[in-house]
């Protein structure tokens, strides 16, 4: 599968692919925790609930022990503030943040961005994300397309 | 051509009720994010309504039971009333009152907000997250929708009750023990099954209906209301239908 690719750091990498069909299949090739646009934040959920219910779910962990482990993770994240706010009160950057926890907590040693660029408006927003693979010891992929490609007919903040 | 779909969609109606009704007898199915949108139901269905409810019933139980027992009396047919209080108030008249009732609220509710997350990718995400939808959100609140109404079917045939009786106290001057074993006379095993059974069902359908609405949205924002109006047209004819099969089931 052709793709080009930059290593940030031992955790952390993006690769870019020619067309979304390529990049489609690469993500169905793997087994890997997502954050895109397609998974968003369920809405009548709070940030905490959206990041417990795959605990509470998946490891059948009680509600006070997922909110303990939810509100850690927030604490560390800096994003404490941000506990009991639904989805449409906080911004596009610290929604990304939020699902980027999510995945974070399900059981995937990886995680992989897809197009993260196309959910955030200053391409500065992912350096959180960078920053956060040092506190958290998962992989961390970001994926996207041609960027020339996918951005020219958006109106997208980062051309300009 | 409408026929035809309406069979495919009644079938995959009834295969996805199915599959809700089986799975709330698996106890492996309740994990702590089951529970709490079951507890979240329960409260939705039956707690939060309480003070409008209770309102209305009363409101209903004194029309109705003064109907009742001033027609009884018009007609010297006081030795029926605690059939008709038993077998038309309370077995026949609550739970379809209390059915259109919680359509209206509940029903519509579980519709907009499943559609809604079908077109926001809300139920994708679940399902990406290996989140089973029905047993992380549909099966919960069929279960709670259940309980909850039964529970509201006799809280309201308790205020029907009461009503009657004041309504017959104050006509006649008849006491509690004479009503009740006028009462006790009258109900049998079969009522208080039907009464049961209905109320579960109605609970049942009041929110698979809508939640299979929901799922059936295309993933358009103005597909939602017709979604709404689709739900609450097929709930109203199910709701009629399930009444008019209760009344025959009382009659043979």
């Amino acid at each position: 599968m052709f793709y080009r690719g930059v290593i940030i750091n031992n955790r952390i990498y993006i690769k870019i692919f020619e067309d979304i069909d390529t990049l489609n299949k690469y993500i169905e090739s793997e087994k890997t925790s997502i954050v895109s646009e397609n998974t968003p934040l369920l809405s009548e959920l709070t940030v905490t609930q959206n990041i417990s219910l795959i605990l509470e779910y998946h490891n059948r962990f009680n509600i006070k022990k997922s909110k303990k482990i939810t509100s850690n993770l927030l604490q560390k994240s800096g994003l404490e503030e941000l506990r009991d706010k639904l989805p449409f009160e906080i911004g596009k950057k610290d929604r990304l943040l939020i699902q980027f926890l999510r995945a974070y907590v399900s059981s995937c040693e990886m995680i992989t961005i897809i197009k993260p660029f196309s959910m955030i408006d200053k391409i500065e927003d992912i350096d959180y994300i960078i920053k956060l693979s040092n506190i958290f010891n998962k992989r961390i992929q970001i994926v996207d397309t041609t960027l020339h490609n996918y951005y020219k007919e958006n109106k997208c903040l980062i051309i300009k | 051509m409408n026929i035809f779909s309406g069979i495919i969609h009644f079938t995959k109606y009834y295969f996805f009720s199915v599959v809700c009704l089986l799975y709330m007898f698996n106890p492996k199915n309740y994990n702590p994010a089951s529970r709490q949108v079951l507890v979240q139901q329960i409260f939705y269905t039956a707690i939060e309504i309480l003070p409008v409810f209770l309102l209305s019933a009363i409101v209903f139980g004194v029309i109705i039971m003064g109907l009742i027992v001033s027609l009884s009396i018009e007609y010297n047919m006081q030795q029926y009333i605690g059939y008709l209080i038993i077998k038309l108030i309370i077995v026949e008249l609550v739970p379809f009152l209390l059915a259109l009732i919680i359509s209206f609220r509940t029903g519509l509710r579980v519709s907009a907000k499943t559609s809604i997350m079908k077109v926001n990718n809300e139920l994708n995400t679940l399902e990406i997250f290996g989140i089973d939808t029905v047993k992380y959100l549909f099966m919960p609140r069929a279960l709670g929708n259940m309980l909850g109404f039964l529970s509201l079917a006799f809280l309201f045939s308790l205020i029907m009750m009461i009503s009657g009786y004041v309504f017959l106290f104050l006509i006649m001057g008849m006491n509690l023990d004479i009503f009740l074993s006028t009462l006790v006379k009258a109900i049998s095993l079969k009522d208080i099954l039907i009464f049961v059974f209905k109320s579960l069902l109605f609970g049942f359908i009041i929110v698979t209906i809508p939640s299979y609405d929901g799922l059936m949205t295309k993933k358009r924002y103005f597909e939602i209301p017709f979604s709404l109006s689709k739900t609450i047209s097929s709930l109203f004819i199910i709701i009629c239908f399930i009444e008019v099969l209760s009344l025959i089931i009382e009659f043979i």
